[in-house]
């Protein structure tokens, strides 16, 4: 074996513990917690080598669990770079580099350097390169927090909604009718949710079940099941967009 | 587990939030498309993928509509929910009109100004709109969920890769009807089975011996539509299965080679369900040898546990088993693992019904 800097606990100990915490989740939250341990099995070539083989077995639920576990051990070993950039640019370079980790995770060499450092180079680039797109096409800044003010767009789109619901061409929406209490129909589920909307931004299920003289759960599942879809293909039908 | 968010994220979320007229409204929807793109950026790190634009919560009319935080996985053909918290909540609101048609709920705590998503945990099924904190399990079930046959879907003949029914695996242990030549014998052979099973019937129902039809499936047919007895309707349907593999009532039947992950023993994992009239369905699930061995070695060990990983059986195979198998009855949705190993060698299956 030739480790540059033997760690402080054995390969011997590391690998039962990656193992239990593999079987038990519990196990796995306790060793998260041992940062002494972490940054062993991060430096122990043995260790991550044995870690990263378990990501290549062909069964998906073992290799799955592994994978987890070694983002688990990088996040919470504390040595993942943190920069002083600009908070956009760290965040635009840090998702980019953790896409990249899982894009090209095949071809880590567990003998070569510890996951983290790894992912450490290319985000130390990745921080560079967002930096420098910065320059040419500034990212969106932090507090572009939705306008108090809907836009116009917004008020059309609800008008052209209310006007096609209550219009109902071709009766599709009043034909619609809730089994057993014919009634109630698609086109008043829809009417009357987006009515409540002024008030809530939660459908109010027991006050519409009320309203309908229906039980609750018999409104919900007419909705989700049959109101909904209908509604939204009726929309696509006359033209409104989904997008 | 931390996840970025970026500001391109941000961007989307706010251009949905517009689209909204009342404020509440809006603040929803942004905290919705937030969770949504943080539950694909984590599924993306385990090499899951999610389509967005599949989403209900890229649908500008069902977001209108609904509190939906929906991401649809093409490989399941499912959807997860990526429900959002912050951090000084101390439950999680599962709004009641996305309860249903979800593989689970991811938890995300997400806080102003939207740096980060911190993933929690995850949610099998939700039933109530409060959810507390300490209900949220690990990310190890969402793992098992992720990676579980779908059952139901095998019922529709989509079968999992691995899972494709294999027809020269499929030789079920002492099984005659196979290995016969002549057609008549089959015939013969087949009848008398049939016999037996509608005796067995009669005893175990203490009723006369049903009239039997001469068309050996409408007899199968009727014994698996008729008897009370799991076993003799596990028998029949198997015996349906080998004249008519493809008669809806027969078995769905597949099995999986684990060989690769028992030493290279040649030891098949077979998985028949059969649905009942009531919706449950009945699910037998044996191990047996292919190729050459004859029987299993000794000490091969199947254990099956329930979605809380409680042991619902464990068998173990004895000097010169040709097969070992346990029967299960599982309603709609529940999940079970099984769990085959030969000595420190072991393989794990999770299913979904």
């Amino acid at each position: 074996m030739n480790n540059a800097q033997p760690p402080n606990h054995s390969n011997d100990l590391l690998q039962p513990l990656l193992e239990q915490a593999l079987l038990s989740s519990v196990k796995q939250y306790e060793l998260l917690q041992r940062l002494d341990l972490l940054g062993d099995i991060l430096n122990s070539i043995p260790a991550r080598r044995w870690l990263f083989e378990r990501t290549q077995t062909s069964d998906l639920h073992q290799a799955l669990k592994a994978r987890q576990l070694i983002i688990n051990i990088m996040q919470k070993s504390g040595k993942i770079w943190r920069s002083e950039a600009v908070p956009e640019v760290y965040d635009e370079a840090i998702a980019r580099t953790w896409e990249w980790f899982s894009n090209k995770f095949q071809t880590y060499d567990p003998e070569k350097a510890s996951f983290v450092t790894w992912f450490n180079q290319k985000l130390n680039y990745a921080i560079r390169d967002v930096a420098r797109e910065q320059q040419n096409q500034p990212l969106p800044l932090l507090d572009s927090i939705p306008d108090p003010q809907p836009p116009p767009d917004a008020l059309i789109f609800y008008e052209q909604i209310l006007d096609l619901l209550k219009s109902d061409p071709g009766n599709t929406l009043r034909n619609c009718r809730m089994q057993n209490h014919q009634h109630v129909t698609c086109q008043q589920a829809i009417l009357a949710i987006l009515q409540s909307q002024s008030t809530s931004a939660e459908i109010p299920w027991q006050a519409l079940a009320n309203q309908f003289g229906v039980e609750r759960n018999q409104l919900r599942d007419f909705c989700n099941h049959t109101a909904f879809p209908h509604f939204r293909r009726f929309c696509r039908h006359n033209g409104i967009s989904h997008l | 587990m931390s996840i970025p968010i970026t500001a391109t994220d941000r961007q989307q979320a706010a251009a949905f939030a517009a689209q909204q007229l009342p404020p509440e409204k809006a603040a929803q929807v942004y905290r919705n498309t937030i969770s949504v793109l943080v539950g694909a950026r984590y599924l993306q790190l385990l090499a899951i993928s999610s389509d967005v634009q599949a989403s209900q919560s890229w649908d500008r009319i069902e977001r209108s509509l609904k509190n939906v935080a929906d991401l649809y996985l093409p490989e399941l053909d499912r959807s997860i929910e990526c429900r959002s918290i912050t951090s000084d909540e101390t439950h999680c609101f599962v709004p009641e009109e996305v309860q249903t048609d979800r593989i689970g709920y991811l938890i995300i705590q997400l806080d102003a100004p939207y740096r980060e998503g911190i993933i929690l945990g995850f949610m099998p099924q939700v039933t109530v709109t409060q959810v507390p904190l300490s209900y949220v399990q690990s990310l190890d079930l969402l793992i098992d969920r992720l990676t579980a046959r779908h059952l139901g879907s095998w019922l529709k003949h989509k079968f999992e890769q691995d899972w494709l029914p294999r027809l020269q695996l499929l030789k079920p242990p002492k099984q005659p009807i196979i290995q016969m030549s002549s057609l008549s014998t089959i015939d013969a052979s087949l009848h008398r089975s049939i016999e037996q099973l509608y005796q067995q019937a009669a005893i175990s129902e203490q009723t006369e011996i049903a009239p039997i039809s001469d068309d050996p499936v409408t007899a199968l047919v009727h014994l698996i539509q008729t008897t009370q007895k799991d076993e003799i309707r596990w028998q029949a349907a198997q015996l349906l299965w080998d004249v008519d593999p493809d008669h809806p009532v027969s078995p769905v039947i597949s099995v999986r080679d684990l060989g690769m992950y028992l030493n290279g023993h040649a030891i098949a994992l077979m998985v028949g369900v059969l649905p009942k009239a009531d919706g449950r369905q009945l699910i037998l699930l044996r191990l047996y040898p292919f190729q050459a061995e004859s029987c299993l070695p000794k000490a091969l060990k199947l254990a099956v546990f329930d979605d809380q990983n409680n042991v619902l059986v464990e068998l173990e195979s004895r000097d010169r088993d040709q097969y070992i198998q346990f029967k299960l009855t599982a309603e709609p949705r529940d999940a079970f693992k099984v769990r085959v190993s030969l000595n420190e060698a072991s393989v794990v299956e999770n299913f979904l019904v």
